[in-house]
């Protein structure tokens, strides 16, 4: 007879024990699977249950509700599937079984696989870091276009280009935006545009597909390509919901190749109104100004020769008879105005002039030292004096003198 | 008013003009209508480029290992992607 001479286990110790040694193995805890189902069970629960099997060996899965519920396709025996989730121990059992997270069609899963991959070592090595995004030029003149030639894509950019902001040349450089080859050639395509003189942009995109469409988008070689562009690159892969790993590591990403156009450049209409805008902002600092001088003026009017008035009345017509095109025309109605106001200061001025007064039919009469002479006691007979007429001055010679009593 | 200025060019010395204006006193009544007159015909010329802007479009051609023409692209009105 033989008695247990160490530690007596109950059998839920045993899985426990297990239990923790599962978990503790990080492989175990985040594992994908490959293999077909069968058994396939859907209790009133909302968990799913099967066995996924492979050639030699099963295992049993749970897919609890939460996750059950965000599966994307609907499962069914036989389908070849990647279970992604942890290995545990169903205690009752003492079974151990797969709680899956995710469970995605083998073919797909497997590209969802690779991009995970790929995404998680490209994020590791940092290319997708903010300290590497290139800022966008913000009125770029030459735009390289890596694309399809005959894609939907091509065609909503130079339509969207047409429409906002023609001012851009576009530099296509063709490549195929699926298929086995088309990573290679927008890659190689990326490469030629950056030993291409001149160009301010790079867009590589094409519109939108499935996943496997836009597979040239996730692979390795592209996001290599554009991370190593000197020109500032904006992604346009057009699909909304699914980001591609060029997306994550272009300096910019459009959701489509038409809100790429919207990201790059201005939009004509609101330049116009900038420009508009603009022109006011002119009229009113050269108004201002005016007023200033014009108070200036008025201060000293007397002290202005009036040569120089005229002068500035004639500069503000020049300026006013330029700008005759419909886009200023509130300009040339505030500066007509302006005209007048220093019309009226002119004529104002001209009344004060002596010149005015002269034109009334007065003269001025000078000594011989230049001094005016207001009193007849000023000069004797015979002496030189010069008037001054509106027109012309007289040189005369004093007969007489009567001094007024 | 063919002058050689893109359009970012004309545009950023409009903003000058505009700032040099703005600064009032420091010009001469003279040296603002010169500013002015400067500022009008640059949102003229800036206007007249956004007028008479006409996309171009060419497609780089790959002859031989990087050695590249350039060629007129006419866009295809169908396409399936």
């Amino acid at each position: 007879m033989m008695f247990p001479t160490g530690q007596i286990y109950k059998v839920h110790e045993i899985t426990q024990m297990l239990q923790g040694i599962l978990q503790s193995e990080p492989i175990l805890q985040d594992l994908w699977l490959e293999g077909e189902i069968s058994n396939l069970g859907r209790p009133s629960s909302g968990h799913i249950y099967f066995t996924l099997k492979d050639n030699s060996s099963q295992i049993q899965c749970a897919v609890f509700r939460p996750a059950a519920s965000r599966l994307r396709f609907p499962l069914q025996n036989g389908d070849a599937v990647l279970v992604n989730g942890r290995l545990s121990i169903y205690d009752a059992r003492s079974q151990y079984q797969i709680i899956g997270e995710r469970v995605v069609p083998a073919g797909v899963g497997e590209l969802q696989l690779a991009f995970e991959r790929l995404k998680a070592q490209l994020a590791a090595e940092g290319l997708f870091d903010q300290a590497h995004k290139k800022p966008l030029p913000e009125f770029p003149q030459r735009i390289g276009l890596i694309t399809s030639a005959t894609g939907a894509a091509i065609r909503d950019i130079l339509r969207m280009l047409q429409k906002r902001y023609p001012a851009v040349e576009v530099l296509l450089f063709p490549t195929l935006v699926q298929g086995d080859e088309a990573a290679g050639e927008i890659a190689h395509a990326i490469g030629c545009m950056n030993r291409q003189p001149g160009i301010d942009l790079l867009i590589v995109g094409r519109g939108g597909g499935s996943i496997e469409d836009l597979w040239a988008f996730n692979e390795e070689v592209v996001a290599r390509a554009i991370f190593e562009s000197h020109i500032p690159i904006v992604s346009a892969v057009g699909h909304e919901t699914d980001v591609t790993i060029a997306d994550l590591v272009a300096d910019h990403r459009a959701p489509t190749p038409s809100a790429a156009v919207e990201n790059i450049v201005p939009d004509r209409e609101e330049l116009r109104l900038q420009l508009t805008a603009v022109s006011s902002n002119l009229v009113r600092n050269i108004s201002r100004r005016i007023d200033v001088v014009r108070t200036q003026l008025e201060n000293i009017q007397s002290r202005i020769p009036a040569r120089h008035r005229i002068d500035a009345i004639n500069r503000l017509r020049q300026v006013i008879d330029q700008l005759d095109s419909r886009g200023e025309r509130a300009a040339v109605q505030q500066l007509k105005g302006k005209r007048r106001a220093w019309q009226v200061a002119a004529t104002q001025l001209d009344a004060l002039s002596p010149l005015a007064t002269l034109a009334r039919g007065y003269s001025i009469c000078k000594d011989s030292s230049g001094k005016t002479v207001t009193d007849a006691a000023q000069v004797h007979a015979g002496e030189e004096v010069d008037v001054r007429l509106s027109r012309g001055r007289l040189a005369c010679r004093v007969l007489k003198g009567e001094i007024d009593v | 008013m063919s002058e050689e200025i893109s359009f970012e060019e004309a545009l950023i010395k409009l903003e000058e003009t505009v700032s040099q204006l703005e600064q009032g006193d420091a010009l001469s009544l003279d040296e603002s209508l010169q500013a002015f007159e400067e500022g009008i015909r640059l949102t003229r010329l800036c206007r007249e480029k956004l007028d008479a802007a006409e996309l171009r479009v060419q497609q780089l051609v790959e002859v031989d290992e990087n050695e590249f023409e350039m060629a007129p692209f006419e866009a295809e009105d169908e396409g399936e992607i």
